[in-house]
């Protein structure tokens, strides 16, 4: 039991010590930033433009409105850079003005249709299983667009950026607890929408 | 509780698995990432322009309350001491230049910055207990 358990604690190990190692030369890029070098912004933007680009993809599901966030989210860091507290990690801070861009762009967009979910078939693709599969991501979709912005948020967030609960509370600026308790409010409600699903399916 | 054993049919992993399914993945092999990096620094290089930029020596300006002080009076100790020494090593005898005894340096620095109680007991090489009475006398006294 204990030998299953240690390779997934080796991963968390070196994933906080990247992540640690990525918040220190973050932080001299926005050093060299503030005393005017281009270049440094030039690294910044090279470290977190694709991150930047899943996240507000997941929240406008639009190629070129996402492209167009994370271009204003780099444009919109720079001005407010003397608002990052020196001590205070880059990502966070940025990825929040990405969620809060995306957003934006998402309600005044939010009359146009989003990209058509791609329907291609995943592993056997017997027109009963294609069936059922279109079915439950239909419901799926549906059940996240239902749930309240902010729930919906953190679903994206933890459930496929695959953001920590705390990764999240710094972006959202909100408390630790509030993001699990609206995680496992918004799990529930998805759940809710597939229960029916499962029931079908005896 | 029927209601919530319902709903653990999904259990956390299913519904990560099914939302991951149910949404479209970020087209990351779409994206023209060169492009999108030049269009970023386009728009971002008018702000650097703007910036004045700064010098290096300027950051130091926040330590120069601080450190000018700090530096100029270590610089002007050093320079003392170092003066002092050579003053007292170094004299011109007849336009030969004599170097006396480090012992006889040592010996006079001592002589003026001790008391001279303590100089005379450390001079006649006095046991440990009559140096540590002149030098708790001397202290009380005010050394």
């Amino acid at each position: 039991m204990r030998a299953a358990a240690r390779p997934v604690e080796g991963r968390e190990v070196a994933r906080s010590a990247d992540a640690a190692h990525e918040a220190v030369t973050d932080a001299l890029l926005v050093e060299r930033v503030r005393r005017g070098e281009v270049e440094a912004y030039g690294e910044l933007v090279r470290r977190h433009m694709r991150r930047a680009f899943s996240i507000a993809y997941r929240i406008v599901r639009h190629r070129e409105d996402a492209e167009d966030v994370v271009q204003d989210a780099f444009v919109r860091a720079l001005e407010r850079l003397d608002t990052l507290k020196r001590g205070r990690p880059f990502h966070p801070w940025f990825y929040r003005i990405v969620v809060n861009r995306a957003l934006s762009c998402w309600r005044s967009r939010a009359v146009r249709a989003a990209e058509a979910v791609p329907e291609e078939a995943v592993g056997d693709s017997t027109p009963e299983g294609d069936a059922e599969r279109s079915e439950l991501r239909r419901r799926l979709a549906e059940a996240l667009d239902a749930l309240p912005e902010s729930e919906r948020i953190v679903v994206q967030l933890s459930e496929l950026d695959g953001l920590t609960s705390a990764e999240i509370a710094e972006i959202l600026g909100e408390p630790a607890g509030t993001v699990r308790y609206r995680l496992h409010q918004a799990r529930r409600r998805l759940r809710a929408a597939l229960a029916p699903l499962g029931r079908e399916e005896e | 509780m029927n209601e919530d054993r319902e709903l653990e049919r999904f259990g956390d992993e299913a519904l990560r698995e099914a939302l991951r399914a149910a949404l479209p993945e970020p087209p990351l092999e779409e994206v023209d990432w060169e492009g999108l990096h030049g269009r970023i620094m386009a728009n971002v290089r008018p702000w650097f322009a703007r910036a004045p930029r700064r010098q290096w020596w300027e950051f130091l300006a926040g330590w120069a309350g601080r450190g000018v002080p700090v530096a100029a009076s270590a610089a002007a100790a050093a320079a003392v001491v170092v003066g002092f020494g050579l003053v007292s090593a170094v004299g011109d005898q007849g336009g030969e230049v004599v170097v006396p005894p480090a012992g006889a340096v040592v010996e006079e620095e001592l002589a003026t910055a001790l008391p001279e109680g303590v100089y005379r007991l450390l001079a006649s090489e006095a046991g440990e207990d009559a140096l540590l009475d002149v030098v708790f006398y001397e202290h009380e006294e005010g050394w």
